[in-house]
């Protein structure tokens, strides 16, 4: 296999906003699913995102460019963190496009090129990442699924459909609005 | 005429606090899948929480978004194992003793375990409120602890509840409670 982090590189370069729905499918190490969620993702580099789920599991991850707000409405939990703490957060970089980054921790594979489908595994350099192996697929030059299997033997999968590359977004789009009954933890290692 | 669909009357949960003790207290076998937030001076976490009981024996699976970080405790009497994700795996006899070494803070998961039903750890004192014949505040190992909604089952079990002590204010919302 060729070296994949250029082929990587070269693939996620192809826009600088990108929009997405997702299912998102967690299994447990006897493969039994543990939880199914939907949701949808606004990312515009460099560092802006919106990662929404919704039932049973609502979740709001919001990048606005300096904090990254994670809230939780049925826990009425508001977290802040500095934007550059939780950046090295694999799927961060990769749907960011920071590969130059991801490289430094993950030894990056292009294992399977079919023309309009392909394949990248990526496996952590050291053992002291989270994930102990993450799988990414493209169709039609766009990323189409990320697979992540943590160090615990969890498997995450979170297919992507109706992708769309570089549509503009109104600028509250990765604005954050700290809802009035959610208790607000500022994240004090910043 | 319309064939209006027989109504099943929703039963009605109408157990005294003593029926509900001592049927909960039977209920040891079960599947929660829900969240988790923790909130200590330092930090805030929210994970998913995967909770398996068969009687004595447990797993609880805390995962972060995208299943990222976490940790696994396995549990029998007087032997637990922690696997939190990129540390590795730790034991021990009890759940409290290896968290407070490893994270600094610990959680009673043995008074949990009775707690997460709805009921007072047994042979430990503890002053409590009730709410239609169901616990809705607790004070017990130097927790206190508010149970905010029920779900409808028969007896109801907690949907969602609140436990804190010093620094740490610990949320948990289950989502659903399938017996085994």
């Amino acid at each position: 296999a060729s070296d994949g982090a250029e082929k990587l590189k070269e693939m996620l370069n192809g826009y600088q906003s990108f929009s997405t729905n997702f299912v998102q499918v967690t299994l447990a190490e006897n493969g039994r699913e543990a939880q199914k969620t939907e949701g949808s993702l606004k990312l515009a580099k460099p560092n802006l995102f919106r990662w929404e789920t919704q039932q049973p599991f609502p979740q709001e991850i919001v990048s606005d460019g300096q904090y990254i707000w994670i809230h939780d409405p049925d826990l009425e939990q508001v977290t802040r963190r500095s934007a550059d703490s939780s950046q090295g957060s694999a799927p961060a970089l990769i749907l960011n496009g920071q590969i130059d980054t991801l490289r430094q921790t993950y030894n990056i594979r292009l294992v399977d090129d079919s023309g309009s489908e392909q394949l990248f595994d990526l496996q952590p350099v050291s053992d002291q990442h989270n994930f102990s192996r993450i799988r990414l697929a493209f169709a039609n030059q766009i990323i189409s699924e990320i697979m992540l299997e943590d160090a615990l033997g969890q498997r995450t999968s979170v297919v992507f459909n109706d992708q769309e590359l570089n549509p503009d977004f109104d600028k509250t789009a990765f604005l954050f609005r700290v809802p009035a009954d959610a208790d607000l933890i500022i994240d004090t290692e910043e | 005429c319309s064939l209006t669909p027989t109504q099943i009357p929703e039963p009605v949960d109408t157990l005294s606090w003593q029926e509900r003790q001592d049927q909960l207290a039977r209920f040891t076998e079960w599947e929660i899948s829900g969240k988790i937030g923790i909130i200590t001076e330092q930090d805030s976490q929210s994970a998913s929480l995967k909770w398996f009981q068969e009687e004595q024996e447990y797993q609880i699976d805390i995962r972060g978004p995208w299943g990222h970080g976490g940790a696994s405790i396995f549990g029998k009497p007087g032997d637990v194992t922690i696997d939190i994700a990129g540390e590795g795996k730790f034991h021990g006899a009890s759940p409290e003793f290896i968290m407070q070494e490893r994270l600094g803070w610990q959680l009673p998961i043995s008074d949990i375990y009775w707690w997460i039903r709805g009921l007072p750890a047994p042979e430990k004192a503890y002053q409590h409120s009730l709410n239609n014949n169901r616990l809705k505040q607790l004070n017990q190992s130097g927790w206190d602890i508010q149970y905010l909604s029920y779900n409808n089952h028969l007896p109801a079990l907690p949907k969602k509840m609140r436990m804190s002590r010093d620094g740490l204010k610990v949320t948990l919302v289950l989502s659903s409670w399938i017996p085994r």
